[in-house]
């Protein structure tokens, strides 16, 4: 596996990135060279293009762009790692339930899984977060809901086909009880797939974060995140670039190297896909 | 296979109550009852706004009889008057729906028409550096935020070369416009929105047609025809292509959900006046009727999207046969 990480580009690239992006919300604290928060209103510190002084410039409040976006990164990934652990949860219930068990319950959870597909996610998403109100929890939670439904599907699979092999009724003729087998006998053997679609899922939750916090119902101000950064650049279009563009690349970035990653695990799980 | 047809359309049904059932959780998620809903921390809901809300949907009654109410008025596209104006919204979103069509349409045919040769020539010269980079293109679109890419195309498009406008479908004097004019006129607005509409969407579709050929290359009647010595363009462009573009049908219910998502975001950047922009700006304002009016449509868009999907997949390809 390590040597696999090596040897494949796209693996590696993404990692590399990812671990960037993972010590920069880590040490953020150390790393930023302007409180990310203290509004500066003097003309001589509003809208500066990049400098040495301010590595992406600064906003229409004065604050610097690069610290802001430091302090972005810890609120965007970890939005992003609950979202997706909520949805794990939900995606690995339902999904061994339908699996295991087939029938009615199957029949259930397969139909609620068609009807959420059928929500267009960001409305849905919008929709409740109008309902309960904007907060960094809610968004969390609600991203984690409305995203279970592929996760699921995957589980359900192959459950379907675990569920028939030997070590299944071997487990079955010892007597083992229906969760003993679901989780210690065939879960363990769902895993890679679970995890590939995880990493693709992570990718698809900051995206979803940073498109909320965009339109104004994810992450509030003054609490900075790389999709209101970009808000704020929106306003600004026609004069203050460095606002849309340095987020937008550290979203782009980070979504791209998870998929990058995704893509290549799956490629060296999927036997079919071997030369 | 009428049958099928039959079923499917049948399946519907209970895939509207669904929906429904999943709307009426939403507008009782708020804790209390839902003219609660931050009633404290927000002036712009008065009291009257709050009586109106109770009465709409019949909050006073009991939860499964609010639930019938809800049903009721969902099949008769009743979702009352907008709290902003006072119209119904049903004739708010009416009026909005054209303009949604309209970019979904031509978002899908640029979809279509881009992402198909591209997938193709993907997989014809799979593994080479094309292919290689095609792949990378690939996810780069598909990791680019949409929001994102909208203004990057203002910026430059827009702004900085001022080829294209920014804003709006049909400014005031459209209405002195004959309409040839007009056509023109709609469609340089609709390029910066649909370009940035079909993006995402590009990258997936591209994705699933490479496969999909991949797939038709594999096949024994390929083999077949080049042993009886088929021109190799033949082979690719007849025999291949013809086989991989059946699934590509379905693959409209990959795109109308996507659309349908992104109309909300493009439409509120690009100002155009649908429907996408209209559920954003009700949920700005509060403006519960109108949101729900609109996630009920939008969501109903979308299962009639996939519903036609699966049937015209029955249709083209003779294969399919289901019991």
């Amino acid at each position: 596996m390590p040597r696999y990480i090596l040897k494949n580009r796209q693996v590696l690239f993404g990692s590399i990135v990812i671990v960037f992006m993972f010590c920069s919300a880590v040490f953020a604290p150390a790393l930023k060279t302007h409180d990310p928060y203290r509004p500066d209103l003097s003309v001589e510190e509003r809208l500066r293009p990049p400098s040495r002084e301010h590595f992406f410039g600064t906003d229409d409040l004065g604050r610097d762009v690069f610290s802001r976006m430091l302090y972005g990164a810890r609120i965007s990934l970890s939005v992003g790692f609950i979202a997706v652990f909520i949805m794990l949860f939900i995606g690995l219930v339902l999904g061994v339930l339908a699996g295991y068990y087939g029938g009615w319950v199957d029949g259930a959870i397969m139909r609620l899984v068609e009807i959420m597909m059928c929500f267009p996610t960001l409305f849905l998403i919008l929709m409740i977060l109008a309902f309960l109100g904007p907060s960094i929890v809610n968004v969390m939670i609600v991203i984690g809901l409305t995203s279970w439904m592929g996760l699921a599907r995957i589980v359900r699979a192959e459950f379907l086909s675990l569920r028939e092999r030997e070590f299944v009724a071997a487990a079955k003729a010892l007597g083992a009880s229906d969760m003993r087998i679901a989780f210690r006998h065939i879960l363990p053997n769902a895993l890679a797939p679970v995890f590939v679609s995880l990493t693709f899922s992570l990718g698809a939750a900051i995206l979803l974060e940073t498109s909320l916090s965009f339109l104004g119902l994810g992450v509030q101000i003054p609490a900075p995140s790389w999709g209101n950064i970009i808000s704020t650049g929106r306003f600004y279009i026609d004069s203050a670039w460095w606002l849309t563009l340095f987020p937008g690349l550290a979203i782009l970035l980070t979504v791209l190297s998870l998929y990058l990653i995704s893509d290549g695990l799956r490629a060296l799980l999927d036997p079919r896909l071997k030369r | 296979m009428l049958g099928y047809i039959a079923r499917r359309i049948l399946l519907i049904v209970p895939m509207l109550i669904g929906i429904s059932l999943i709307t009426f959780v939403i507008i009782h998620l708020a804790p209390g009852d839902p003219t609660d809903i931050r009633y404290g921390l927000n002036p712009e809901i008065s009291e009257l706004a709050r009586e109106r809300l109770k009465e709409a949907y019949g909050l006073d009654k009991p939860i499964i009889e609010q639930f019938a109410l809800w049903l009721k008025r969902i099949v008769v596209l009743d979702f009352g008057n907008s709290f902003i104006d006072d119209r119904p919204v049903i004739a708010k979103i009416a009026e909005r729906l054209p303009a949604t069509l309209l970019l979904g349409a031509v978002s899908m045919l640029i979809i279509y028409l881009i992402s198909i040769p591209l997938g193709v020539s993907s997989a014809v010269k799979a593994g080479s550096p094309y292919d290689k980079i095609m792949t990378v293109a690939v996810f780069t679109g598909y990791a680019t935020p949409t929001f994102w890419f909208a203004l990057l195309l203002i910026m430059f498009f827009g702004v900085h070369l001022g080829w294209f406008p920014i804003s709006g479908m049909r400014p005031w004097y459209a209405e002195y416009y004959c309409f040839f004019d007009s056509l023109k006129d709609i469609l340089w607005r609709l390029a910066l929105p649909a370009a940035a509409m079909s993006l995402v969407s590009l990258a997936g579709i591209s994705r699933y047609m490479r496969s999909s050929m991949l797939e038709a290359l594999r096949q024994d009647y390929i083999r077949t025809a080049r042993a009886k010595g088929l021109k190799e363009s033949r082979v690719i462009y007849t025999h291949a292509l013809k086989n991989a573009l059946l699934p590509i049908v379905t693959i409209a219910s990959m795109i109308i959900p996507a659309l349908i998502s992104g109309s909300f975001i493009i439409e509120t950047i690009f100002a155009w006046p649908g429907m996408g922009r209209l559920g954003y700006e009700a949920i700005m304002n509060y403006d519960y009727p109108t949101v729900m009016g609109v996630g009920v449509i939008a969501t109903f868009l979308t299962l009639f999207g996939l519903v036609a999907a699966d049937v015209m997949y029955a249709v083209v390809d003779p294969r399919i046969r289901y019991d």
